[in-house]
């Protein structure tokens, strides 16, 4: 007879679950939006002109044109992401490790090679200054620098959590360098409505720019959950104040990027907010 | 902010070098207005990365016209449109103008038009 099933096995791996379910739901959500959802609240506002959405349609197709569809990436990654929750359902890896090399990979698919579909003869540019900070506030990076420091605080006094920590801090910083280089790349204009080309260009990188800070961020904010959870025996009372401080830190950060990041996406999203976009009355 | 699609195109095709075509149209864009006195431009690396050309193509063009007073530079600030651009200066215009009709009527002599033929041509283009 078959010993009967213990609930207390399925909690006692709810770390390896929770991961496996983050990689899987976040990824299918953020694989199949391909970063364009201020464009749909741009095109679902109330307040956007007709004119101004008839130009926004023909500013996307040509942005579609021009877009390189590396399907072989999505398909790749879509694969990879399968193999690593497989391998961390079965504790061939562990969490940490398949969290932080499942956000890299997420991360290299959502800054596709935008530019390889970029071969127009003619080169356009919009004669406005950009600003980095524009698509990717200094606020949010500050956030994340404290979130990781505070991760790496958090697992200084344990030996084995050490290398673990280290990895998803790198993790995070190098997801932080991505979103940087995209948020100051150069734009994609085909140059038939420069100026709504442009404000699409920037609605994008701006999505695309905030997406990856969330996907830095969440990760830190994952780990010291489950590196909460780890507490021990052996730990003193300084200890544990310690991780309870850097846990908190961490959760503050993450709230914060998360926060700001809704709040600034429905800003640039609003056509009141966009040079010609808005009806003239309401 | 402006609706007018302020925008420059480098055309590799042309026989233009580029960083002419990009000084040609900036000043262009000032002489209509569009381009506003004190108006930021671009920086450099910027416009560069957008028109896919080197830095030093937008650098030599952006040179070209702080010497001719079109734009101010302000150092790690940028660059902007001049308080008081030459186009503003009547007399400048009519140079200019001048300056250009006299190169395009002599690549047409070169080419072997008589000057009643290219007098009867500019007096239909106005017209057109």
């Amino acid at each position: 007879m078959n010993p009967p099933l213990q609930s207390n096995w399925f909690f006692a791996h709810w770390p390896t679950w929770s991961v496996a379910f983050y990689i899987l739901g976040l990824s299918a959500s953020l694989l199949a939006a391909r970063g364009d959802s201020p464009i749909v609240l741009l095109r679902d506002s109330y307040w956007l002109s007709d004119e101004y959405a008839l130009r926004l349609g023909q500013a996307c197709a040509v942005h579609e044109e021009i877009k390189a569809r590396p399907t072989w990436l999505y398909v790749g990654a879509a694969s990879t992401i399968a193999i690593l929750v497989v391998l961390e359902m079965t504790s061939r890896i562990p969490p940490f490790a398949a969290m932080a090399l499942w956000s890299l990979i997420l991360a290299s698919c959502m800054n596709p090679a935008l530019r390889s579909g970029r071969s127009a003869k003619k080169r356009v540019a919009v004669l406005r200054p950009r600003r980095t900070a524009d698509s990717l506030p200094p606020p949010w990076l500050l956030a994340l620098a404290v979130a990781a420091t505070a991760i790496l605080v958090m697992v200084s006094a344990s030996p084995h959590e050490r290398m673990q920590g280290f990895l998803i801090a790198c993790s995070s910083a190098l997801i932080a360098v991505m979103a940087w280089r995209f948020a100051s790349s150069p734009t994609i204009l085909r140059g038939n409505d420069p100026l709504v080309e442009e404000c699409l260009d920037r609605l994008l990188r701006f999505y695309r720019a905030r997406n990856l800070i969330l996907l830095a961020v969440s990760q830190l904010f994952f780990f010291q959950m489950f590196a909460m959870q780890d507490r021990g025996d052996t730990f003193t009372l300084s200890e544990v104040t310690m991780r309870f401080v850097a846990s908190l830190i961490v959760d503050v950060a993450y709230v914060f990027v998360l926060f700001r990041a809704q709040r600034m996406l429905m800003r640039v999203s609003d056509p009141r907010n966009i040079p010609g976009a808005a009806r003239r009355s309401a | 902010m402006s609706e007018v699609p302020l925008a420059v195109t480098v055309d590799p095709d042309l026989k233009t070098p580029p960083y002419l075509q990009i000084e040609d149209q900036i000043r262009a864009l000032v002489e209509r207005g569009d381009l506003q006195p004190g108006m930021m431009l671009p920086t450099v690396r910027q416009l560069a990365g957008d028109l896919e050309v080197a830095p030093n193509t937008v650098a030599r063009a952006y040179a070209d016209l702080q010497q001719d007073g079109w734009l101010v530079s302000e150092g790690r600030r940028g660059t902007r449109v001049a308080g008081s651009p030459p186009s503003f200066d009547k007399g400048t215009r009519i140079e200019a103008l001048r300056e250009s009709v006299d190169g395009f009527v002599n690549t047409l002599r070169h080419r072997g038009f008589t000057s009643a033929e290219i007098t009867a041509a500019l007096r239909v283009v106005p017209r057109q």
